[in-house]
């Protein structure tokens, strides 16, 4: 396959960017979207150009590291998938692809494709105050059965575990909204009875950084859900909405 | 009370504000509608019209307990309080919007978002210039040919006349699709709302909308298509 990408080109947070357009020739359909600009890359390091730089790591959809905005849509056509499970096979000998970074305040491009999501890492810590997390005092390991979960309520919390944080969701909402992320992440725990003690300020804090961080709000769209490579439904925004109310006058 | 003030803080908050203004003006909307209906009844009646009999009722409902158009004033006060409130979740959750995305993408795709869902803003902004106009027309009397205090059939048949009749059909479409999108989005937002019931609650949602569109714009052709004897 031969193609025609263009793909935006930033050498930092301050440099203002701009799409540059390049071809690449010898693509094999069985390669995932990843090894094509890998091949891309080589190919500009033969030409003497700098070679575009992009995230990624375990390359097996399961880490969150990759996302690009394959054009127009966070992790490409394909539904359900990240951009290293996205395959050549879907594109066709000829096609112009626009590869773009994730796109939102809260997430500064550090170079090219790259952006930084820490904003993510500070919802889930929140100044290692009860945050994305629950806080187990340690000591003997307990009986594996000694709580009871409900078999709904553990798919169901699984459900939410399965989000990687990649940022899709912000990077497909129009007005980047975290909402799905923290929802997700809200969610999990909350759904588990070792969740249960940290549950209302857990919300309040995970909302109050994910306001602070300049994420834009929700207004039920639905993109997120859609964009989203695990499949998490706005079912979790609901769920957090009716969280965060609860928790605001339990705490006031 | 303090957690109302918590709660508003956060743009969940903020969002719940929405929900509960908005319900509140969707349940105005849809006794307005009702309430034209009566235009049907025509000019006939003993000794008036339906509609001015209707629109005394609500200048004297409430009575002994409360006085003349003191029920109306309340009923009022609270739609204007609603009103502003929303206005002002809306203006806040705005700035966030704007500003949550500084560099456009050079394509963006929209994946399955509605159309009511994607101009709620735009459609918002319509129907608060549509309900001043509304106002200024129907209830104060201008741009209608002797306006009379209290007849209420006379003003709505002798005011939709020209114009008017095709600006009140125009705004019934953004309307519509702002109930479709926000009467949803209220169980959703007050987490309401779930994969097992959402079928249903935006088949009500669009239930709702199509009823008030429909009745609204029957109405409005009907006074239009109403010629007076004079």
């Amino acid at each position: 396959m031969n193609l025609t990408l263009r793909v935006w080109r930033q050498k930092n947070a301050k440099d203002r960017g701009r799409i540059v357009e390049y071809k690449v020739h010898d693509v094999s359909p069985d390669m995932s979207f990843l090894e094509m600009l890998d091949v891309t890359n080589e190919q500009l390091i033969e030409k003497g150009e700098e070679p575009i730089a992009f995230d990624h790591d375990c390359r097996e959809g399961i880490c969150g590291m990759c996302g690009l905005v394959i054009n127009g849509i966070p992790h490409g056509p394909e539904s359900a998938t990240t951009t290293c499970q996205l395959h050549m096979r879907n594109f066709s000998n000829g096609d112009t692809i626009t590869i773009e970074p994730w796109r939102a305040r809260a997430f500064p491009i550090i170079r090219d494709l790259i952006v930084d999501r820490t904003a993510f890492d500070r919802i889930i810590r929140v100044d290692g105050k009860a945050g994305g997390f629950v806080s187990i005092s340690t000591g003997g390991v307990p009986d594996a059965n000694a709580i009871p979960i409900p078999k709904d309520d553990a798919d169901l919390a699984m459900d939410a575990a399965a989000c990687v944080g990649c940022g899709a969701c912000v990077a497909a909402c129009p007005n980047a909204s975290a909402m799905l992320f923290v929802a997700a992440k809200v969610g999990h725990l909350g759904l588990l009875p070792q969740g249960q003690t940290e549950r209302h300020n857990r919300v309040l804090r995970m909302v109050s950084q994910m306001d602070k961080e300049g994420f834009g709000g929700c207004t039920n769209m639905g993109e997120c859900a859609a964009a989203c490579p695990k499949e998490i439904s706005l079912d979790f925004i609901a769920r957090m909405n009716c969280d965060m109310i609860k928790a605001s006058f339990v705490k006031g | 009370m303090t957690g109302v003030l918590t709660l508003y803080r956060s743009s969940i908050g903020k969002k719940a504000a929405m929900a509960i203004t908005g319900l509140l003006m969707v349940l105005f909307v849809f006794v307005h509608m009702i309430g034209n209906l009566k235009v049907y009844y025509g000019p006939g009646g003993t000794p008036e019209p339906m509609l001015d009999v209707y629109g005394r009722f609500l200048r004297e409902m409430g009575y002994p307990i409360l006085g003349h158009e003191q029920g109306l004033w309340i009923a009022r006060l609270l739609l204007l309080g609603a009103v502003g409130l929303h206005v002002w979740s809306a203006i806040q959750l705005t700035e966030r919007r704007w500003t949550g995305r500084d560099v456009k993408y050079v394509q963006q795709k929209t994946l399955q978002a509605s159309w009511a869902s994607r101009t709620m803003l735009r459609g918002g902004v319509i129907i608060g210039l549509f309900i001043i106009g509304h106002l200024l027309h129907l209830t104060l009397g201008y741009f209608v040919p002797n306006f009379k205090d209290g007849a209420v059939y006379l003003n709505v048949v002798s005011g939709l006349k020209g114009i008017a009749p095709w600006l009140y059909i125009f705004a019934m479409l953004p309307l519509g699709l702002h109930i479709y999108h926000g009467l949803w989005s209220f169980f959703q937002t007050l987490g309401w709302n779930s994969q097992r019931s959402t079928e249903l609650l935006r088949g009500l949602a669009l239930l709702v909308a199509l009823l008030v569109v429909v009745g609204n714009v029957s109405v409005v052709l009907t006074a239009m298509m109403t010629t007076l004897p004079s």
